[in-house]
């Protein structure tokens, strides 16, 4: 018996000394077969999409011997109907990143499972433990651990520096006209003692409207003057969203966002109303179709827009440059500029005629989380890309590329030697100064219909060209609130459509025609006593 | 003494005789034992130096190619690291060229907001405008080219410090190999040393111990290659 033991064990130290005499000349372990493609679905353009394979996922499937490929839509509403379809299909899709106003959806139709179903809950904890519980906290269904964080989204306000120059140069000229449109409503006009704000985080709703009537009064290149301010509107969650958060700047909380009747919103449809009414507003935004965000992105990238809310992430494709793909889709960058949206104050004055109702910069906190698909058979390999991608330098990598907000403590405290860039370090800033200036989306948004109301209010009152005043008009229109629609979910389209035209960085020989607006008087149009 | 003769056979009882012949025959199966233990005793140590001989030259094999083995991961650990540090003093050197032209940048705006300025206070018709508009265009041609000189060499940036990343994560690979062969390097020997001291003791089991103690040494050694 031991003879046999000892003759094999000479046999097993043979075979050991040959592995190690191979092994010196093939000094690095063969890869096994990754196996079966597998898919992650996000939403992401086609240039996003192409940097996020090469730079994250293929890195990864390199570390760990993955084979994930990116499975990109368009919109986010299909990201559901593209992850049961692409299942249905036969393709294992491991993660589906979505946002927080789809979970309660995803998780009724099954479509999703709890990460702590592959994953203890002491492992979770254990291994996010960098991130703090305010990053996780989004994520927790019923005191589980159902999703993981993927980013949060807020919308600041991108700007045209140029033309915010020439308003802050010549806007005076417009004073009377400006001071009378206001006094239609408020009887007075402008605050007293009012100029223009020349401190972009400190602008006011009243410092957004004279540099909108400004602009809507303004030609420049020899073009006719015309209105250059908008937001999104329409019942969807693009326009829900940006109506909401306007009546958070005027007042409205969490506590009152349901009380269709309230001072806020009374105060918010005169504003807007007023807009309308001086064609301080892009005529798309009362059209059929919602003024969503590819439109706002399509203004301010043709340049009819110099102002106007977007997300950090569509400021980063706006500008461009932050990655090798990722053109400029502006005809000059350095002449966007990021900031948080302006503070709310009411048209009505008080009795020193200063706004009677003044509050701070405000914008929704959009969380978005990375969900794990009930069918996912791989569920472990999704669960380790989380991990990955939550690496102080992936995230960091990620933030760069695509303008996602930092969020990982130590990326945020390293965002200055991370960040070096001018513009990139600006649209961080103003993105981590305006969540700071944020709430998350209130549930009621979404699961009450609140945003849905508020949409076809403004629809009714704006569109329907109901007047700021009487006050009593608008409040009669939010006395009978209309019924809630639910936010819907599309079905998957062709993912594969091309990518969006991007513009070929500007010829540095031969630069564009000026118009020389730097230097010309002020041509003003459809002003009263002017031709 | 005297020398016993066949003729003076002295008168011994034939009990005694058994009894010393007897003897004599037990002595000489005790002669017997005695040879065949001592050649058992032989046998056997030839038998575990032959064994430790074997284990012996298996392991200093094993412990050599492991060597040789370790050396190359540690190499390349190395080179990695060496390339981790050239990637990021190359890209030190292009934030540096990044922050020289943008400081020239920032030298051709502050001159085109004084030229704007001034603009202000000349008439349409002053030939100076003429001056003025053609700077303009000159400045804003140079801010247009630094703006793409600072994007390539953004990308640059962007290049060196994704190289010196995964360097980085190849090094720590690397590191991660050589710890454990490190480990399976030093278990070996301990193993040796176990099965070397068997020659010296009569105790079997250190053998066996030492074979033990070799196995979990190769097993470290093995599973280095294959860590990821």
């Amino acid at each position: 018996m031991i003879r046999l033991v000892l003759i094999a064990m000479v046999g097993l130290g043979v075979a050991v000394d040959v592995f190690f005499a191979v092994v010196n000349f093939y000094p690095v372990a063969p890869h096994p077969d990754p196996g079966p493609r597998r898919f992650v679905v996000m939403q992401l353009d086609a240039v996003q999409a192409a940097w996020f394979q090469t730079h994250v996922l293929d890195d990864f499937n390199a570390e760990t011997n993955s084979n994930l490929e990116v499975l990109r839509v368009g919109e986010e509403e299909q990201l559901q109907a593209v992850t049961r379809d692409a299942a249905t299909a036969g393709k294992d899709v491991v993660l589906t990143a979505l946002p927080e106003t789809q979970l309660r959806h995803a998780i009724e139709t099954k479509l999703v499972r709890p990460f702590t179903d592959v994953v203890s809950p002491a492992q979770v904890a254990t291994d996010f433990t960098e991130l703090g519980d305010a990053l996780l906290q989004p994520g927790i269904v019923d005191k589980t651990q159902y999703f993981l964080p993927r980013m949060t989204v807020n919308d600041v306000a991108a700007y045209r520096v140029s033309k915010v120059r020439d308003a802050v140069l010549h806007w005076s000229v417009l004073r009377p006209q400006i001071d009378a449109a206001l006094a239609k409503i408020n009887g007075h006009g402008l605050p007293a003692g009012y100029e223009l704000g020349l401190t972009p985080r400190a602008w006011t709703s009243y410092d957004l409207f004279v540099m909108a009537y400004y602009w809507s009064h303004r030609g420049y290149g020899g073009q006719p003057a015309r209105p250059r301010v908008a937001h999104r509107t329409g019942d969807e969650i693009d326009g829900q969203r940006d109506i909401v958060s306007a009546l958070y700047r005027l007042g409205t909380t969490d506590a009152t966002v349901a009380s269709y009747g309230a001072r806020p919103a009374i105060d918010l449809y005169q504003w807007e109303a007023l807009y309308r009414d001086e064609g301080a507003y892009v005529p798309e935004m009362f059209g059929d179709e919602p003024y969503d965000d590819e439109a706002v992105i399509e203004g301010l990238r043709s340049g009819e827009l110099f102002f106007a809310p977007i997300d950090t992430m569509e400021g980063f494709i706006l500008h461009g440059g932050s990655h090798e793909g990722a053109l400029a889709q502006v005809d000059d960058p350095a002449d966007l500029e990021f900031t948080s949206m302006p503070h709310g104050a009411s048209l009505a004055l008080d009795a020193t005629n200063h706004p009677a109702r003044q509050r701070p910069s405000f914008s929704f906190l959009e969380d978005w989380v990375w969900a794990l698909p009930a069918g996912a058979r791989d569920a472990n390999v999704g669960y380790q890309l989380v991990r990955f991608l939550w690496r102080p330098e992936i995230h960091a990598r990620e933030c760069e590329a695509l303008g996602m907000l930092p969020l990982h403590p130590k990326v945020v405290a390293e965002r200055v030697s991370r960040f070096r860039l001018d513009w990139m370090s600006h649209v961080f800033e103003a993105g981590l100064d305006q969540a700071r200036h944020g709430e998350r989306t209130p549930p009621e948004l979404i699961a009450k219909g609140v945003g849905s109301v508020y949409a076809q209010l403004w629809n009714r009152i704006v569109v329907g060209k109901l007047g700021p005043i009487p006050e009593s008009a608008i409040v009669e229109a939010l006395r009978v609130p209309p019924v809630p629609k639910a936010l819907a979910v599309v079905a998957a389209k062709d993912t594969a459509e091309p990518p969006p035209e991007t513009k070929a960085p500007p010829d540095i020989a031969a630069p564009q025609a000026e118009n020389e607006d730097w230097e010309t008087d002020v041509v003003l149009e459809r002003v009263a006593g002017k031709p | 003494m005297s020398e016993p003769t066949t003729e003076a056979k002295p008168d011994i009882p034939e009990d005694l005789e058994k009894a010393i012949e007897t003897a004599l025959a037990r002595l000489e199966a005790e002669r017997k034992l005695e040879v065949a233990a001592a050649a058992k005793a032989a046998a056997a140590k030839a038998a575990v130096g032959r064994r430790v001989s074997i284990a012996a030259l298996l392991l200093t094999m094993m412990l050599s190619f492991l060597g040789f083995v370790r050396a190359q991961s540690e190499s390349a650990e190395t080179d990695a690291k060496g390339i981790v540090q050239q990637s990021r003093n190359e890209a030190a050197t292009e934030w540096t060229l990044y922050q020289t032209k943008t400081s020239q940048r920032s030298g051709f705006i502050e001159a085109e907001d004084v030229l704007a300025r001034e603009v202000l206070s000349l008439a349409p018709s002053d030939p100076r405008r003429r001056l003025a508009r053609f700077h303009h265009h000159e400045y804003e041609a140079r801010v247009r080219a630094l703006d793409e000189d600072n994007r390539q060499v953004f990308h640059r940036i962007q290049a060196l410090e994704s190289r010196a990343y995964a360097a980085q994560k190849n090094a720590d690979h690397h590191d991660r190999r050589t710890k454990r062969y490190d480990m399976g390097i030093r278990t070996l020997t301990l193993a040796l040393v176990l099965i070397s001291v068997t020659l010296l003791v009569d105790r079997s089991y250190l053998f066996f111990f030492g074979l033990l103690v070799a196995a979990i040494g190769a097993s470290f050694g093995v599973t280095g290659y294959f860590l990821r």
